[in-house]
C-alpha cells in the first residue's frame, strides 16, 4: 500500500492557526465536562485567549508574507486567505465577549455554547482557505452546522426553535443545490479545483452548475432572491448568534464568491457582471424597502443586513481587483458597524428583555453612551462621513463607476436614501421620544469592550483608513492579473487624460 | 508658512467640540460657552490672518493635512484649499459663526443641554470649514454631510417637541436626496478624469464632452438644490426653524444653506461648459426666488417669514450662478449672510424678549419696548429690500443688472417681481412686529424686556455690517471685491463687458423704486389701514389658503412619494409574512376536496378571488398555525423561484448572445 | 445494454423520487425512497463503483431510512396535505426549467461550440474499488475527509445540545 501524502512540517505550519484552534477547542471541551465547578464565563476569557493566539498568528503570518498551498491546491494559504481569517476571528472574538452576559440565559450547555462558536469559526477559516469544490462543500457544511444548534439554543423560546428548524431545513435545501451545482460542473469538466476549471468551456452544464452554486452561496450571504430564510432566523435566534450569523459567514462566503467569479469564472464576465446587477439591485431595493416597515430591532438589521449584502455585490459585479479590495474593506466596516449595533441589541435586551424598536424610545436618556455609540453604528451603516461605512460606500461606487455601471450606481445612490430614513427612525425613538421607565441602564464590563472597540473600528476606518487600505490591496493582489480590464463591456473606462 | 495656520483653522473648533463633547458634563455652562466660543474666534483670527496672507501674496495655496485614501487607483488626501473663493468663504462663516456663537451664549443661557448644543455648534462650524476649504470633492463632501448631521441634531435640539423630531428626519432625508445627485456627480468625475482634485479636475474639464458636462453639471446641482433648499426641494427649510433661533440664523440663513451656491461657484468650470446646466440653475433660482417671495407674504411666523425669505434669496444667488454672474452671487451669499443673521438674530430677540411667542399677529408695538432690537431689525430690513446704500441694495442690484444686462429679460423680470415681494413682506413684517397697537396678551405685555448685552452686541455688529457691507462692491463690477475674487471665478467672456454708467445707474433707479413701491404698500396695508389686508384676504379666499397652506407642497409629496414608500415597504414586509403562505395554502384547501385534478381551473379561479377577500377574516384564525408551521416550505419554493428566474436570465442572455441586455442594463 | 440498464434505474429513480414527495403517506414516501436508493445503488454497480453501491445500500437504505421509518411510525404522522399545495407551482417551474435546460442544450448545437469532451472514467485501478477510495481518502483527499471528522463532532455535540436540554428539563 503506497500513500501518495506528503506533508511536511512546513506544510504544516501553514496550518498553524487551524490546528491550534481545533486543539484548543477540544481543550475547552474536555474543561467543560471534566470540570464541573469551572465557572463558565471563565469558559469564555480562555476562548478569547486561544483566539487571540490564532490572531497573532495570523498576523504573522501576514507580515512574514507566509504563503503556499496545500493537498493538492484544495488548501490555500494566501493574502486573501488570511485576511478573511482575521475578519472571522476577531468578529468571533468580539462575539464571544458579547455573549458573556447573554449565556446566563441558557439554562444547559453553557460551555458547549462557546465551543459550537469556536467550531464554527473554524469551520469558516476553513472556508476562507477552501480552494477547490470539494472543500468548498464540505467546509461550508462544517460551519453551518454548528450555527444550526446554535441558531435554536434558546430551547424555552418557541421562536429560537423555529429559527433553528427553518434554519436548518432551508439550509440543506440550500447544501442540496450547492452539490447539485457542484455535482454538475466536474461533470462537465472532470476537475474540482478551482483555477483548473477556469480553462473550460461554457456548456450548458457547467453553467447550471455555477447557477446553483451561486444560489447556494446567495443563500449563504443572503442576497435576494435567495434571503428568504433570513428574517425569521435573524429574529429567533439568540441575538449574539444573530449578530455572530449576520457577519462571519458572509465574510467567509465571500472569500469563496470572489474565488469563484475572480478565478473560476474570470472568463466569462460580461455573462455574470449582468446576474451579480441584478442580484445587487433587488438586494439592496428589496432589503432597503422593507426594512421600513419592520418593528423590531432585529428584523430591522435583518433586512439592513440584506441591503447591505447588495452593496458589497457591487463590487463583486465591478468585477475587478479594486473591486475584490472594496469588497475586503466594505465587509470590515460592515463588521464593526453591525456588529456594534448589534452589540447594543444584547446590551439593552439584556437590560429591558426586549427587541421592539418602541423600547428603544428614549435611550438616550437611559444611557447616553449606549445611544451615542448606536447613532454611530447606524450612521456608519447609512454611510455617513467621516465614519468607516461612508468609505466602504465610496470605495465600492467607485470601483463600479470605473466599470461604467451607472445603473446599478444610480440604484445604489437612491437606496442610500431609503436606508437613512429607516435608520433616523431609530435615531429619532432613541434621542426624542419619551422613555416609558427612566431608570439609567448600566453595561457590563466585556460589553463595553466590545462597543469600544466596534466604535474604535468604525471611526478608525472612516478617519485614518489608509493602513487597512493598503492592506486590503495587497490581500487582493493575485486579482490584479486573473481578471482583465472590463474592455470587452464597458465602451471606456476613462478619458486618455484620467488616472 | 502658513500652512499650519490654515490647518489650525478647522482644529480650533475641533478642539472645542472635543472638550466640550467628552469633558462637558464636569465644568459649568460659562466655561462650555468660553471654549466654544473662543476656539471660533481663534478660527476667525487665524482666517484673518490666512486672508491677510492671501491679499499680499494672491495664487492659491494647496495644504496636506495627511493623505487620507490611498489606494489603487483611487487617491484622496485631506487637504485645504486657499484661494480667493475660500477665502471670503472662510471669513464669512467664521466672523458670522463668532458671532453667532457669542450671541448664543446669552440666548441658550441657562437652557439644561448648553454644553451639548454648543458642542453641535462647533461640530458645524468644523464641518462647515471642512466644506468650504477641500481641496477635492471628498473632502467637499464630507463637509457636507457634516453639516448635514449637524443641522439635523440642531433642528431636533428640542428633544420633546414632536414638530421639531419631524422636521429634523425630513430636512436629514431631504438632504439626502440632493446628496445621492452630488455623489454621483463625484463618481461621474472620478469616471471621467481619474482622480476628485479641484485642480486637476478643473485643469483637464475642457476635455469633458458636452454632454458629460451637462451631467456633471445637472447632478452637482442636484446636491445644490437639496442643500441650498431651492425647488423642488426647498421644503425642508422652513420646517427646519423648529431648532433654536442662532441655529436658525447660523445654519439655515448665514452658512450652510449657501454651500449650494459655493459649489456652484467652485465648479464654475465645468458650469461654463454646459449652457443647458447654466440655464437650468438660472431657471431653478429665478423661479425659487419668485415662488417662494410668494409664500412669505402670508406667513404668520416670524421665523417662516424670514425662512422663506432665505429661499427666496438663495434663488437670486442661483439666478446670479446661473447667467454667469459668480461674482455677484458670492458678493450676495456674503452681505446676506450679514443681513439676514442679522434678521434671525433680532427675530430671536424679540422672540425671546415675548418669552417663546414667534406668531407675529400676536406681537406688535414692540418698538418703544425693545428699542435696541428694533433699530437693528429695521436695518436688517432696509438691508434685504434694498434700500440704498445698504447691503442689500448693492448685491442683489448687481444680480439683477447682470440679467438685465446679457439680456435674460424674463428673469430680469422675475428677479424684478421678486424684490417687490421681498420688500413688502419685509416692512410687512416689521410693521406687525413693532408698530400698531399690541397684539399680545396683557401677561406677555409686561414682561417685554429687551435682551442682555452679549445678544445685543453681535446684533449691532451685524447691523453695521448690513450697513457698509456693499460697499466692497461698489462700483458694480469693478469693485474691489470683484478684483479680489476674479482668479477664483473668472467665467472667461462672461463676466467682463463694459456697460454705460446710464444703464447702471437707471437699472439702480428702477431697483430703488421697486424697493419703495415694496415699503410704500406694506406701510399702507399694515400701518395706515390696518383693516386693508384682511379685506384683501377675503376677497381672494382661494390665494390666500393656497399661498398660507404653501402650495400644499409638502402635502403632494407625502402622497407621492413617502406614503408610497411606506406602503410598498408594509406590503412586501406583509408578503414576506403572510402573502405567500395564504396564497401558496389557499391553493391548497380546495385542492383537499380531492379530484382536484377536473376541476382545478375553476376552482382555483374562483376560490384564488375569495381568498383574497377573505383573506383578513382568516388572519386570526392562522396566526397560531403560522407559527408552528413555519412557512419554510414556502421560504424554500422563493428560494428555487429566484433560482428558476435566474436560469430562465441565462437562457435568456444565451440565445441573444449575451450582450443585448448588458447594454440595456447600462 | 448498458444504456439499457441505465435508463431502466434512471427511468425508476425519477418515478419513485416524484413518488416520494407526491404520496400524502408517509410510509409510502419512505418505501419509495427506499426503492429509489437502491436503483441510485445500482446505478453506481453500472459505474464500477461498488464500494458506494455498498455504502449506499447500509448507510441509507440500512440505516437512514429504518430510523426514518421509526421516526414516522413512533409520531404517528398523519396524512399531511400541507406540503401539497405547492404541487402547482412546482411542477410549472420545473417543466419550464427542464423546457430551458433542453433550450440550453439545442442552443449549444447551433451555435456549434465545441462540445466538451464527456469525462472518461478513470481506468479501473489494478488495485480494488476501496482500496483505491481508501487511499485517494488518505492522499488526494485527506484535507475534506478531516474536516468531515470535525463535522461529526459538531453534530454530535449539537444533537446533545438539542435533545438532551429535554432529559434534563425532564428530571427537574
Amino acid at each position: 500500500m503506497t500513500f501518495s501524502l506528503t506533508l511536511t512540517p512546513a506544510d504544516l505550519l501553514l496550518m498553524l492557526p487551524e490546528l491550534f484552534l481545533t486543539l484548543w477547542l477540544c481543550v475547552i471541551l474536555t474543561i467543560d465536562f471534566s470540570l464541573p465547578r469551572f465557572p463558565k464565563r471563565n469558559l469564555a476569557y480562555l476562548s478569547v485567549l486561544g483566539l487571540a493566539v490564532v490572531l497573532a498568528n495570523l498576523i504573522w503570518f501576514d507580515r512574514a508574507g507566509m504563503t503556499g498551498t496545500l493537498f493538492n491546491h484544495m488548501f490555500v494559504v494566501d493574502r486573501m486567505a488570511i485576511f478573511f481569517k482575521i475578519f472571522i476571528v476577531v468578529t468571533t472574538i468580539l462575539v464571544i465577549l458579547a455573549s458573556i452576559d447573554y449565556v446566563k440565559r441558557f439554562k444547559f450547555f453553557k460551555g458547549e455554547y462557546y465551543f459550537l462558536v469556536l467550531m464554527s469559526a473554524l469551520g469558516m477559516m476553513f472556508m476562507a482557505s477552501a480552494n477547490d469544490l470539494l472543500s468548498i462543500f464540505i467546509t461550508l457544511e462544517f460551519s453551518t452546522f454548528g450555527f444550526y444548534v446554535l441558531v435554536a439554543y434558546l430551547r424555552d423560546d418557541p421562536a429560537s426553535n423555529e429559527a433553528g428548524l427553518k434554519f436548518f431545513i432551508l439550509g440543506v435545501f440550500a447544501a442540496g443545490l450547492l452539490a447539485y451545482g457542484i455535482s454538475l460542473v466536474y461533470g462537465e469538466t472532470g476537475k474540482l479545483v478551482l483555477s483548473d476549471i477556469a480553462a473550460a468551456p461554457a456548456t450548458p452544464g457547467l453553467i447550471i452548475g455555477y447557477l446553483l452554486i451561486f444560489a447556494a452561496l446567495g443563500f449563504k450571504i443572503g442576497a435576494a432572491p435567495f434571503h428568504s430564510w433570513i428574517p425569521d432566523t435573524y429574529h429567533g435566534a439568540p441575538t449574539p448568534v444573530t449578530a455572530f450569523l449576520s457577519i462571519a459567514p458572509k465574510g467567509a462566503a465571500f472569500a469563496i464568491l470572489l474565488r469563484l467569479f475572480f478565478i473560476s469564472l474570470a472568463a466569462f464576465k460580461p455573462a455574470w457582471v449582468l446576474l451579480l446587477v441584478l442580484a445587487s439591485i433587488l438586494s439592496m431595493t428589496y432589503g432597503n424597502i422593507v426594512a421600513i416597515a419592520q418593528k423590531n430591532i432585529k428584523r430591522l438589521l435583518a433586512y439592513s443586513g440584506i441591503a447591505q449584502i447588495g452593496n458589497v455585490l457591487i463590487g463583486l459585479a465591478a468585477g475587478t481587483k479594486m473591486g475584490g479590495d472594496a469588497i475586503l474593506f466594505y465587509l470590515l466596516t460592515y463588521l464593526f458597524a453591525n456588529l456594534g449595533a448589534f452589540a447594543i441589541v444584547i446590551a439593552v435586551g439584556n437590560l429591558i428583555n426586549s427587541d421592539e424598536i418602541e423600547d428603544y424610545n428614549g435611550l438616550n436618556r437611559r444611557s447616553p453612551f449606549l445611544a451615542f455609540a448606536m447613532l454611530v453604528f447606524l450612521l456608519s451603516l447609512a454611510g455617513v462621513p467621516p465614519l468607516a461605512g461612508f468609505i466602504g460606500k465610496l470605495y465600492i461606487f467607485i470601483a463600479a463607476i470605473k466599470e461604467g455601471l451607472y445603473v446599478l450606481l444610480i440604484v445604489g445612490l437612491i437606496n442610500v436614501v431609503i436606508s437613512m430614513y429607516y435608520y433616523l427612525v431609530v435615531v429619532k425613538k432613541m434621542y426624542i421620544n419619551e422613555p416609558v421607565d427612566n431608570s439609567p441602564l448600566t453595561v457590563s464590563a466585556p460589553m463595553q469592550a466590545v462597543i469600544y472597540a466596534s466604535l474604535a473600528g468604525t471611526l478608525a476606518l472612516g478617519i485614518y483608513p489608509q493602513p487597512i487600505i493598503d492592506w486590503v490591496v495587497s490581500a487582493t493582489m493575485m486579482f490584479s492579473h486573473i481578471v482583465a480590464p472590463a474592455t470587452a463591456v464597458a465602451p471606456s473606462t476613462a478619458l486618455p487624460f484620467g488616472g | 508658512m502658513y500652512d499650519w495656520l490654515i490647518i489650525a483653522i478647522p482644529v480650533f473648533p475641533l478642539v472645542a467640540v472635543l472638550l466640550n463633547g467628552l469633558l462637558g458634563s464636569r465644568y459649568s455652562h460659562d466655561i462650555a460657552g468660553r471654549i466654544a466660543c473662543s476656539s471660533v474666534g481663534l478660527s476667525f483670527a487665524a482666517a484673518l490672518v490666512v486672508f491677510a496672507d492671501q491679499l499680499q501674496t494672491g495664487g492659491v495655496r494647496e495644504v496636506i493635512a495627511y493623505r487620507w485614501i490611498f489606494g489603487g487607483d483611487l487617491n484622496i488626501n485631506l487637504a485645504f484649499l486657499i484661494d480667493p473663493l475660500s477665502c471670503i468663504m472662510l471669513l464669512v462663516v467664521t466672523g458670522v459663526g463668532f458671532l453667532i456663537h457669542l450671541y448664543s451664549v446669552g440666548y441658550m443661557h441657562g437652557e439644561e443641554g448648553f454644553t451639548r448644543f454648543f458642542t453641535y455648534m462647533n461640530l458645524f462650524m468644523v464641518s462647515m470649514l471642512l466644506l468650504v476649504m477641500g481641496n477635492n470633492y471628498v473632502v467637499l463632501f464630507i463637509g457636507w454631510e457634516g453639516v448635514g448631521l449637524c443641522s439635523y441634531l440642531l433642528i431636533g435640539y428640542y428633544y420633546d417637541k414632536v414638530s421639531a423630531a419631524k422636521a429634523a428626519t425630513k430636512a436629514f432625508v431631504v438632504n439626502r436626496i440632493g446628496d445621492a445627485g452630488f455623489l454621483l456627480a463625484i463618481f461621474l468625475v472620478f469616471y471621467n478624469f481619474g482622480t476628485l482634485d479641484y485642480t486637476q479636475v478643473f485643469a483637464h474639464a475642457g476635455q469633458l464632452s458636452p454632454k458629460m458636462a451637462t451631467a456633471i453639471a445637472l447632478c452637482l446641482l442636484v446636491g445644490a438644490i437639496g442643500k441650498s433648499a431651492q425647488l423642488p426641494l426647498y421644503t425642508w427649510l422652513p420646517d427646519a426653524m423648529e431648532g433654536p433661533t442662532p441655529v436658525s440664523a447660523l445654519i439655515h440663513a448665514a452658512t450652510m444653506v449657501t454651500a449650494g451656491v459655493y459649489m456652484i461657484a467652485r465648479n464654475h468650470t465645468i458650469y461654463d461648459l454646459s449652457p443647458a446646466a447654466m440655464t437650468t440653475v438660472a431657471v431653478v433660482g429665478g423661479t425659487t426666488a419668485l415662488f417662494a417671495a410668494t409664500i412669505g407674504l402670508v406667513q404668520t411666523d416670524i421665523k417662516r417669514v424670514l425662512a422663506y425669505s432665505t429661499v427666496s434669496q438663495l434663488g437670486y444667488m442661483f439666478l446670479g450662478c446661473g447667467i454667469g454672474a459668480y461674482t455677484a452671487a458670492i458678493f450676495h451669499l456674503m452681505t446676506h449672510a450679514f443681513f439676514k443673521a442679522l434678521l434671525f438674530l433680532s427675530a430671536g430677540s424679540v422672540i425671546h424678549a415675548l418669552g417663546g411667542e414667534q406668531d407675529i399677529r400676536k406681537m406688535g408695538g414692540l418698538s418703544k419696548k425693545i428699542p435696541w432690537t428694533h433699530a437693528v431689525f429695521l436695518i436688517g430690513t432696509l438691508a434685504i429690500a434694498g434700500i440704498f446704500p445698504l447691503a442689500g441694495f448693492w448685491s442683489k442690484d448687481e444680480i439683477m443688472a447682470h440679467a438685465f444686462v446679457h439680456h435674460h429679460y424674463v428673469l430680469y423680470g422675475m428677479a424684478a417681481i421678486g424684490a417687490l415681494l421681498t420688500s413688502f413682506y419685509m416692512f410687512r413684517l416689521t410693521y406687525l412686529t413693532f408698530y400698531g397697537r399690541p397684539r399680545m396678551d396683557h401677561h406677555r405685555a409686561e414682561h417685554v424686556h429687551e435682551s442682555p448685552m452679549i445678544m445685543i452686541g453681535p446684533l449691532v455688529v451685524l447691523a453695521g455690517l448690513s450697513v457698509i457691507g456693499g460697499f466692497p462692491g461698489v462700483p458694480p463690477e469693478d469693485g474691489w471685491f470683484h478684483h479680489f475674487l476674479h482668479p477664483s471665478v473668472a467665467a472667461g467672456a462672461a463676466e467682463a463687458h463694459g456697460v454705460g454708467l446710464g444703464l447702471v445707474v437707471g437699472l439702480m433707479g428702477v431697483a430703488t423704486v421697486i424697493a419703495l413701491a415694496g415699503w410704500g404698500v406694506a406701510h399702507y396695508l399694515y400701518s395706515a389701514r390696518p383693516e386693508a389686508a384682511d379685506q384683501l384676504a377675503a376677497r381672494a379666499p382661494a390665494v390666500y389658503t393656497t399661498l398660507l397652506n404653501k402650495y400644499y407642497v409638502d402635502e403632494l409629496y407625502d402622497r407621492l412619494f413617502v406614503e408610497p414608500t411606506k406602503k410598498l415597504g408594509q406590503a412586501w414586509d406583509w408578503f414576506d409574512r403572510t402573502i405567500i403562505d395564504g396564497l401558496v395554502r389557499g391553493v391548497g384547501e380546495m385542492t383537499e376536496g380531492g379530484a382536484w385534478l377536473s376541476t382545478w381551473i375553476e376552482k382555483h379561479v374562483i376560490y384564488a378571488g375569495l381568498n383574497v377577500i377573505g383573506y383578513a377574516n382568516h388572519l386570526t384564525a392562522r396566526a397560531w398555525r403560522k407559527l408552528q408551521s413555519g412557512m419554510v416550505h414556502h421560504y424554500a419554493a422563493i428560494i428555487v423561484a429566484g433560482l428558476f428566474i435566474l436560469v430562465h436570465l441565462v437562457v435568456v442572455w444565451w440565445t441573444t448572445g449575451l450582450s443585448g441586455f448588458g447594454v440595456a442594463l447600462k | 445494454m448498458a444504456q439499457l440498464f441505465f435508463f431502466y434505474l434512471a427511468g425508476i429513480i425519477v418515478l419513485t423520487s416524484i413518488l416520494v414527495v407526491a404520496l400524502r403517506n408517509p410510509v409510502y414516501s419512505a418505501l419509495s425512497l427506499l426503492i429509489m436508493f437502491f436503483h441510485v445503488a445500482g446505478l453506481y454497480v453500472t459505474l464500477h463503483a461498488e464500494f458506494v453501491a455498498a455504502v449506499q445500500i447500509i448507510v441509507y437504505a440500512g440505516a437512514i431510512l429504518v430510523l426514518y421509518l421509526f421516526v414516522v411510525m413512533l409520531l404517528n404522522l398523519h396524512r399531511e396535505d400541507r406540503y401539497h399545495a405547492q404541487f402547482p407551482l412546482a411542477t410549472l417551474l420545473g417543466v419550464t426549467i427542464l423546457t430551458e435546460v433542453i433550450l440550453l442544450m439545442l442552443q449549444r448545437g447551433d451555435s456549434g461550440a465545441p462540445v466538451a469532451t464527456p469525462v472518461i472514467a478513470p481506468p479501473t485501478p489494478a488495485i480494488g474499488n476501496t482500496e483505491a477510495i481508501g487511499e485517494v481518502l488518505y492522499s488526494t483527499y485527506v484535507f475534506p475527509f478531516e474536516v468531515a471528522s470535525l463535522i461529526l463532532l459538531v453534530a454530535m455535540i449539537g444533537a446533545i445540545v438539542l435533545a438532551k436540554q429535554d432529559l434534563f428539563e425532564q428530571k427537574g
